[in-house]
C-alpha cells in the first residue's frame, strides 16, 4: 500500500503529520461520521480510522490478508450505524455487494439513511441476526462473514449464518467482545474457548489479533470454513 | 416461486411456464413472510392451474392459506428451496423479470431498502418509546432543577444565609427568593399562606439577618433564576403526569405492580416493553445495578438485591435486611405483568391482590436484624480479575 497508488483502493494518506489508512470513496463528497477526505490524483479517498473501524485496527495490528477485494460480497452481521461498512462498501465497490443486517432501530435508522441509500453495492437489513432465515430472500451466498455483534452466543449465531450464507471456502471475520460474552474470564480464556467452538464446526483459524490499543477487550479471529 | 419482483411457474424446477410481475411487490412479499397471500399471489396461482399442471408446490409458508381456498398445492422440499434460492438470480432473469444481473440486484437492493424503511418507521410508532423518553427528561429535569437550587442557596445565601435552614422544601425556597430583598419577605410569605408562626419566625430572622447588602441588579438576576426554577418544576409536574398517562396505556399491569415511574424507569433501562418482557425476574431485580452486579461476578463478593426497583416504595420503606426479599418478589410480579402488557394486554385484576397477600405475609413474619456481617467476602472469588 502505497501513497499516491490510483489503482488502489486502500491506500496510505499523510494527514496532520501521522500516517493513516484511507478508502477510496465509493460515495465521492459524502462523509459518513466527520471522517476526513483527501484528494489524491483527483480521486477521493476517506481517512479510516482505527480507533472507530475495528476492521481497520485489525489491518494495523499486523492482519496477514484481508480477504475483501473489488467484487467481494460480504454478510454484515451487526452493521451498527455503518462506520466499518461504509469502508467496506469502498473497497468492493461497484461489483461487489454488502448485506448489512441490523436489528436496533436507532442505529439502523442511521445506517439506512447516510450510507444504505448512498452506496448501490449495500443492502439494509433490519432484521434480528439470531434468525438468519428471515432475509433468506434478499442475502445470496457471500464471499465473507463479517460479525460484529455483542452477545453472550455470538459465535454461535454468526457459524449458523455462516453455514446458511457463506460460500464453501469463505472467510469470516469475527470480533469477539469478551466482557459479552462473560465477565469472570479473561479476554485470551474467552478467545481460546470462541477458537474451539469454531474449529468443532469445520473452521480453520487463521489468525486472531488482539485489537489493544485501539479497542480493549475485543479480539478480532479470523477463519476460514473448510470445504 | 416468489421473488421481489414476482412470482415464477417453473416446470421440473427449470422450465418457466407463467411468470407475473407484482404491482405492488412490497405488500405481497409482507403477506408472504407472515405466511398469507396477497390477492396477486393468489390470482397467480389459480391462473397457473389453468395451465393444466396437477401440483403446484410453493414456499412453506404459503401452503395452509392456498390449501384453505381449494388451490392444489404441497410443500416444496427444503432442499429444492435451497437450490432455487442460489440460482433465483437466473431463473428471475429467464422468467422476463429482469433483464440482467445488475437489474436483478438492483431490484433486490431497492426492496431491502424499501422494506427496511417500512419496518424502521413502524418500529419508532411503538409508545414505550415515549415512555422512554418522557421518563428521561423527567430524570433530567429533576437533576436541573436540584442544581439550580442548589446554586440558588448558595447565591441568595449571600443576602440571607439564615433562610436555607429554615425552609427545607426547595419549590418554596425558590418562591421566597422572589421578594428579592430580604426586608420585602413578608408579603411572599402571606401570599404562600405559611402557617402564622413560621412566618413571624422567618421574618423575625430576616430583620437580624448576618447577610450582606446586595444590589438591585443581582437581586434581579437571583429572581430569575428562581422563576426559572419554578417553571421547570410546572415542566416536571406535566412530564410526571405524562408518564403516568403513557404508562397507563403502554403497561398498565407494570405500572400497578411498580408505579408508573419505576415502571417507566425499568423499560427504559430494558431497552423497551418487548424486551423487558422477555427478562427473567432476577434481572429485573437487579436492573440499573449493572455495575455492583458485574462487579459482584467479577470478584464474588455479594451481589445487589436491587436496582432501580430500590424507589419503590414497599423496598425503601423496608428494614435494610427485608428489602432483598421484597425486591425479589417485587420482581417476579412485574415480570408477570411485562408479560401480560407485552403480550396480552388490559389490566390483570388478580396481580395486585397477590402482590398485596404476599407482601402483608412477609410483613406478618418480620426477620429479626442479622449481625453485622463479616468483612471477608461470603464466597469464594470466582473466576479471574480482568486487567
Amino acid at each position: 500500500m502505497e501513497e499516491d497508488a490510483t489503482n488502489q483502493t486502500i491506500i496510505w494518506v499523510e494527514v496532520n503529520h501521522s500516517k493513516w489508512l484511507a478508502t477510496l470513496s465509493f460515495a465521492p463528497g459524502l462523509s459518513v461520521y466527520d471522517e476526513k477526505i483527501v484528494k489524491r490524483r483527483n480521486v477521493e479517498f476517506r481517512v479510516w480510522n482505527p480507533f472507530r473501524s475495528k476492521l481497520a485496527a485489525a489491518s494495523l495490528k499486523g492482519l496477514h490478508h484481508l480477504p475483501l477485494q473489488r467484487g467481494s460480497s460480504v454478510l454484515y452481521l451487526g452493521v451498527s450505524t455503518g462506520t466499518t461498512a461504509s469502508h467496506i462498501s469502498d473497497i468492493i465497490g461497484g461489483e461487489g455487494v454488502l448485506y448489512g443486517v441490523e436489528f436496533a432501530p436507532r442505529v439502523a435508522r442511521e445506517f439506512v439513511e447516510k450510507v444504505a441509500k448512498h452506496r448501490s453495492n449495500v443492502v439494509p437489513i433490519v432484521e434480528d441476526a439470531r434468525h438468519h432465515e428471515k432475509y433468506k430472500a434478499i442475502v445470496s451466498n457471500v464471499d465473507v462473514v463479517y460479525a460484529d455483534i455483542a452477545q453472550p452466543d455470538q459465535t454461535e449465531i454468526s457459524i449458523r449464518n455462516c453455514r446458511s450464507y457463506l460460500k464453501p471456502d469463505g472467510d469470516m471475520l469475527l470480533i469477539v467482545k469478551t466482557p459479552s460474552i462473560d465477565v469472570t474470564r479473561s479476554p485470551e480464556e474467552i478467545v481460546q474457548s470462541e477458537s474451539n467452538k469454531l474449529v468443532a464446526n469445520d473452521f480453520h483459524i487463521l489468525q486472531s489479533i488482539n485489537l489493544e490499543p485501539f479497542d480493549s477487550a475485543h479480539w478480532l479471529i479470523h477463519a476460514k470454513m473448510k470445504v | 416461486m416468489a421473488t421481489e419482483m414476482g412470482c415464477i411457474l417453473l416446470e421440473d424446477l427449470k422450465t418457466t411456464i407463467l411468470s407475473k410481475r407484482f404491482e405492488k411487490p412490497l405488500e405481497e412479499l409482507a403477506a408472504i413472510t407472515k405466511g398469507e397471500a396477497g390477492p396477486e399471489l393468489v390470482a397467480f396461482v389459480k391462473e397457473a392451474v389453468t395451465k393444466s399442471v396437477t401440483i403446484i408446490s410453493v414456499e412453506p409458508p404459503l401452503v395452509s392459506t392456498l390449501v384453505s381456498l381449494g388451490l392444489p398445492v404441497e410443500e416444496t422440499e427444503s432442499s429444492v428451496l435451497e437450490e432455487l434460492r442460489t440460482n433465483k438470480t437466473q431463473l428471475m432473469i429467464e422468467a422476463g423479470l429482469v433483464s440482467s444481473e445488475t437489474e436483478a440486484r438492483e431490484v433486490v437492493r431497492r426492496f431491502a431498502l424499501a422494506a427496511a424503511e417500512e419496518k424502521l418507521r413502524e418500529m419508532s410508532t411503538s409508545l414505550d418509546l415515549h415512555v422512554i423518553q418522557s421518563i428521561q427528561a423527567l430524570d433530567e429535569v429533576d437533576k436541573t432543577i436540584n442544581e439550580f437550587i442548589s446554586r440558588l442557596r448558595e447565591w441568595y445565601g449571600l443576602h440571607f444565609p439564615e433562610l436555607a435552614s429554615y425552609v427545607s422544601d426547595p419549590i418554596s425556597y425558590a418562591k421566597m427568593t422572589l421578594a428579592g430583598e430580604r426586608s420585602r419577605i413578608t408579603s411572599i410569605l402571606k401570599e404562600m399562606h405559611l402557617p402564622e408562626e413560621r412566618g413571624e419566625k422567618i421574618i423575625s430572622v430576616s430583620l437580624r439577618s448576618k447577610g450582606g447588602a446586595m444590589r438591585p441588579e443581582d437581586l434581579e438576576v437571583i429572581k430569575t433564576l428562581g422563576e426559572e426554577i419554578l417553571r421547570l418544576n410546572d415542566l416536571r409536574s406535566k412530564l410526571t403526569k405524562h408518564v403516568e398517562d403513557t404508562m397507563m396505556k403502554v403497561a398498565p399491569n407494570v405500572s400497578s405492580m411498580a408505579g408508573a415511574t419505576v415502571g417507566a424507569r425499568l423499560i427504559s433501562k430494558a431497552g423497551g416493553l418487548n424486551r423487558l418482557a422477555q427478562m427473567p425476574a432476577s434481572t429485573i431485580q437487579v436492573l440499573g445495578a449493572e455495575k455492583a452486579l458485574f462487579r459482584a461476578m467479577r470478584t464474588g463478593s455479594r451481589p445487589p438485591k436491587h436496582g432501580v426497583l430500590f424507589q419503590h416504595s414497599e423496598v425503601h420503606s423496608a428494614p435494610k435486611w427485608e428489602r432483598g426479599r421484597i425486591a425479589r418478589l417485587i420482581a417476579g410480579k412485574i415480570a408477570i405483568a411485562a408479560r401480560i402488557d407485552a403480550y396480552r394486554g388490559g389490566e390483570e385484576p388478580n396481580l395486585a391482590g397477590a402482590l398485596k397477600r404476599r407482601l402483608e405475609e412477609i410483613k406478618a413474619q418480620p426477620r429479626k436484624e442479622p449481625p453485622p456481617r463479616k468483612e471477608e467476602p461470603r464466597w469464594p472469588r470466582r473466576g479471574r480479575r480482568r486487567h
